[in-house]
């Protein structure tokens, strides 16, 4: 027959050796019916609040689960202890050739990015030059238009032409021509490269009390900052219940542990 | 007198030079293609009104079907304009639209004007044109949809429309109005999206 994970498992934990403390508790429980199953069913019906009667059922159960949990822990362990083991040789192997492969990308980003940086800056300036040849130019070429119909309109008797020559004469001087912009071709360009560039755009706290100030005053949202909770925690455990900070209310849970040396 | 016909579009352009993707004609671009018309319509309105006094916008309550004005009674009225018959998905970019105007103050001077170029044979509609706080003129163009590249295109070829009738701007921002009624922007100041404006205005003269 084959055996179901669920039921491997039962098995496993049946083999687990168990101390006076547990018979106890797995005495204050019944067996649930079902073959092989270890997991008891509880005598104790926890939507119920306790009473005299139960409290003691209770602290009985918390010792007898603490310590069935450490054994089951440690059971796992170990069986889990030879795989860590693997795990932890292959998981080295992973980072020290991961790690090598991601030197080389970061080494040639750096690089890349910094050319694509070079260009940007070199093409902003080569634009910002052609842009202005290409507008001296067309300015230019817009007063000898200018001028060009200016001259014909001394000379021109007819008058269908020079109203021609009027109209012409005020499209040249409200429309200059087009600039003609010239421009190298982009040696960074990434049109026919296997890669794609995308920015990404992050931030560094420099001065937390001016961004706290900030969201004090209302200019950033009160999302931008987050509350140090384990030194919140910390100094809560410190004060205990004189714990006092604006803003924060004081959380106490209670944990039971078994008592030493009580097996 | 110019000829309107002979004019091409900047979008159209964008399109025949390849830079920007011809839109297939499916149910649900058409209904994006629609919203962002309406979204237009209705940031003109809020823009026009809300223009000389941004911060007035903080005021702006947008509930449920209603969206009015809890501080400026002048305004009421615009805002009972786009009352009837309103759009409830609408609201969102209006948030959207609220959160742009705060965290980009600016004065518009210019609001959807056409401008039409016979000499480079070219027409475009920026959406805003307006003045920063420390006087900067900015072209503001307000998008419905997610960011693509040739979105710095369309604004550096509304620049140079713009600059040919003596407005010279500085910094085109596109405006991304969101549906969950987010905003971002990015503004553009390269000289280089200029100079590759020109370079497809030249190819168009020269397939004219």
């Amino acid at each position: 027959m084959k055996t179901t994970k669920q039921e491997a498992v039962i098995v496993r934990m049946q083999n687990i050796p168990t101390s006076p403390s547990l018979k106890k508790a797995r005495v204050l429980v019944e067996e649930s019916g079902m073959p092989g199953h270890w997991f008891p069913k509880l005598k104790l019906d926890l939507e119920q609040p306790l009473n005299k009667s139960t409290f003691s059922v209770a602290t009985e159960l918390i010792a007898g689960y603490r310590e069935l949990r450490a054994s089951a822990v440690k059971m796992y362990d170990e069986m889990l202890k030879p795989l860590n083991e693997k795990r932890k040789v292959i998981l080295k192997w992973k980072r020290e050739n991961v790690e090598s492969i991601d030197d080389v990308l970061e080494r040639v980003t750096f690089r890349l990015s910094e050319f694509e940086k070079q260009v940007e800056h070199e093409r902003e300036e080569q634009a910002t030059k052609a842009l202005e040849t290409a507008s001296e130019q067309a300015s230019q070429e817009q007063s000898e238009i200018v001028r060009d119909i200016e001259d014909a309109l001394t000379f021109v008797q007819d008058d269908t032409v020079r109203e021609k020559l009027e109209a012409d004469l005020v499209e040249a001087k409200k429309s200059p021509p087009p600039l003609a912009v010239v421009m190298e071709a982009n040696p960074a360009s990434m049109n026919d490269a296997p890669i794609t560039g995308t920015d990404r755009f992050s931030c560094k706290v420099m001065d937390h009390v001016l961004l706290a100030e900030a969201v004090v005053k209302g200019t950033v949202p009160p999302d931008a900052i987050q509350a140090n909770q384990p030194w919140l925690n910390a100094q809560a455990r410190k004060e205990k219940t004189f714990f006092s900070l604006p803003g924060c209310e004081l959380t106490i849970t209670r944990d039971y542990k078994r008592k030493g040396g009580r097996s | 007198m110019s000829n309107e016909r002979e004019l091409t579009r900047v979008t159209y352009l964008l399109r025949r030079a390849g830079i920007c993707k011809e839109i297939p004609d499916t149910p649900q671009l058409r209904h994006a293609a629609t919203r962002g018309t309406r979204v237009h319509s209705l940031s003109e309105i809020f823009d026009r009104h809300f223009d000389s006094r941004s911060l007035s916008l903080m005021g702006l309550e947008l509930r449920g079907r209603e969206a009015y004005s809890l501080t400026n009674d002048e305004n009421a009225g615009a805002i009972n304009r786009i009352d009837r018959g309103f759009d409830t998905t609408l609201i969102p970019y209006l948030r959207a639209l609220q959160q742009f105007r705060v965290e980009f103050p600016i004065r518009y001077t210019r609001t959807e004007e056409r401008i039409d170029d016979v000499g480079l044979g070219l027409s475009g509609c920026p959406d805003r044109v307006g003045v920063q706080p420390d006087g900067t003129l900015t072209l503001v163009d307000y998008k419905t949809g997610n960011e693509y590249p040739w979105h710095k295109y369309q604004l550096a070829l509304y620049a140079v429309l713009l600059d040919r009738i003596g407005i010279k701007v500085t910094q085109r921002v596109d405006a991304y109005l969101q549906k969950d009624g987010s905003s971002f922007f990015t503004v553009h100041d390269s000289a280089v999206d200029i100079a590759e404006a020109w370079t497809i205005i030249n190819e168009h003269l020269l397939n004219k």
